[in-house]
């Protein structure tokens, strides 16, 4: 269980109220919770997936969405290599709060991050205030991967996190990111010791080579 | 039963080590915020009968996220989810620099569970903010990330060890104690240790919210240290510590063996800001965080004599 060829740090941002800490638990518990507490600075999770033949750990972090908590929020954006960026298809405004969410990304992230962008509740199609197309063209004007979810059917949710993880893996492939450096939000997993960026990584490391 | 004490200072160390008796709670805390210096006839219902403005969207929103597993709160339709609404939207237009930021629902919770009215919630909340988190829910959070800073410092001086394997794993304290502080450790504390750290807080004001910090830190230090080799369990570990760990024998036998003094920390304060960490001009660091003692206990004195 505990060993994987890599491990990809996320963050999951958007407006407050949008879902993020459900999809969070949906990916990693496969559960919805309706009413959960309000995350108040950070949540943290993580589940393995498998991308191509490789375990590939997700270790997720969930934001604070209401404003005053962005300037803690940006923090965390460093050293990470894959962002969920998420709205609310029954909410216009946290739709056209997108900009400035991505401003954020781009300025505190590293050039290389991979965006998903999500419009979550889509189970609530007969409130929609957004359209899948104004979705579909915000993230192909801004270079983002886009998929509708619903954390609380679970569409799409496994797809969203695994779809970003494929990109980022391809990235690496392709050596477009350099696994070694800590500001890729890449980490070599503890199947290879020798190769181990963990400081102190013993009990995995024994559990992991088998 | 109110007990009489021989010193005021006594009355106080004695009220931190024995508990408050519950009915009195309320009226306690009310005394150490000095809420009645603020307190205004009829202001409440002022307030509410007020215009609604932007902020209340994201309150409507907030608040069946609020104590959602409490049954005070758990329903929509409940008189404790109406109340924990006009509170906030009261307080909203009573402070607009604060205005509303999550983690002020916490508190007005834990008063509404105290059986207070939602009028005297709401002076608590506001004398609360007032007097020893004035900083702390403005809209730069500034307070908050002043007292992160402060606490890194004190962690390096309390227990280096942990300092050091934080520091190795990119563990910052904004990371954990932001919702410690800003919830006044609801969300981390079982209740038993909640109510008795909040009597302190309102006894000694925020020196308390670092001094539980670092007791809840030494409670765990063990694990954190053993069992949690890489920053993913550790902060798995922190920011759901298991509550049996932090029942009030072990927290407080932990938190008197940390030792900080005010100036101390006020030092440290003075120092963070200094070098930029969050500075924005305005701050009241330089005052020190110790409530004017004198006053509270001569009114605690009245409040407990026979």
């Amino acid at each position: 269980m505990a060993s994987y060829a890599y491990l990809f740090k996320y963050i999951i941002i958007g407006d407050t109220g949008v879902g993020k800490s459900c999809l969070l638990l949906q990916f990693t518990d496969n559960r919805f919770q309706p009413a959960h507490d309000l995350t108040i600075g950070v949540e943290f999770g993580a589940r393995i997936v498998t991308v191509g033949q490789k375990r590939i750990k997700l270790q997720i972090w969930d934001t604070a969405g209401q404003e005053s908590f962005r300037s803690i929020t940006r923090s965390y954006y460093r050293g990470a290599a894959g962002a969920l960026l998420v709205y609310d298809i029954t909410r216009r405004d946290t739709f056209d709060h997108l900009a400035t969410w991505l401003e954020d990304a781009r300025k505190y992230s590293n050039a290389n991050i991979t965006i998903m962008l999500i419009g979550n509740k889509c189970d609530l199609e007969a409130k929609r205030a957004v359209s899948r197309e104004e979705g579909e063209s915000f993230a192909r004007e801004n270079g983002l991967f886009f998929i509708e979810t619903s954390a609380k059917t679970a569409a799409n949710v496994e797809e969203a996190f695994v779809h970003t993880a494929a990109d980022i893996h391809d990235k690496i492939q392709a050596g477009v990111l350099d696994v070694t450096n800590e500001s890729s939000g890449i980490k070599l997993g503890p199947t290879q010791p020798n190769l181990s960026s963990f400081p102190s990584g013993s009990a995995e490391t024994v559990r992991g080579c088998c | 039963t109110p007990v009489h004490f021989p010193t005021p200072n006594n009355q106080a160390r004695k009220m931190v080590i024995y508990g408050i008796p519950t009915t009195l709670r309320p009226r306690v805390w009310q005394f150490f915020a000095e809420e009645a210096k603020i307190r205004q006839s009829g202001f409440y219902e002022d307030l509410l009968n007020r215009e609604r403005i932007p902020i209340f969207d994201v309150i409507e929103r907030d608040i069946p996220r609020c104590y959602p597993d409490h049954q005070l709160f758990c329903d929509n339709q409940s008189e404790g989810q109406r109340q924990l609404f006009d509170i906030l939207k009261a307080y909203a237009h009573y402070n607009p620099e604060v205005g509303y930021c999550q983690g002020m629902g916490r508190l007005v919770g834990v008063f509404l569970m105290q059986h207070m009215s939602a009028e005297d919630s709401f002076w608590l909340l506001a004398a609360t903010i007032r007097q020893y988190l004035p900083q702390y829910y403005v809209p730069t959070l500034t307070q908050v990330r002043i007292d992160s800073a402060v606490f890194e410092k004190l962690l390096q001086e309390h227990n280096r060890k942990l300092a050091n394997h934080f520091a190795v794993n990119d563990i910052t304290p904004l990371m954990y104690v932001t919702s410690w502080f800003m919830t006044l450790f609801t969300m981390t504390l079982p209740w038993a240790s909640v109510l008795r750290v909040w009597d302190w807080f309102y006894l000694k004001g925020t020196k308390i919210l670092f001094r539980i910090g670092l007791a809840i830190l030494d409670c765990i230090s063990d694990h954190l240290l053993t069992e949690c080799p890489t920053n993913s369990e550790i902060l798995q570990y922190l920011l759901h510590i298991p509550k049996d760990k932090l029942a009030p024998e072990h927290l407080f036998a932990a938190a008197n063996r940390v030792r900080i003094k005010t100036h101390h920390i006020d030092r440290l304060s003075r120092q963070v800001t200094l070098h930029g960490v969050p500075a924005r001009g305005e701050l009241s660091t330089s005052e020190s965080r110790s409530p004017q003692k004198s006053s509270k206990r001569r009114v605690f004195q009245r409040v407990f004599s026979p």
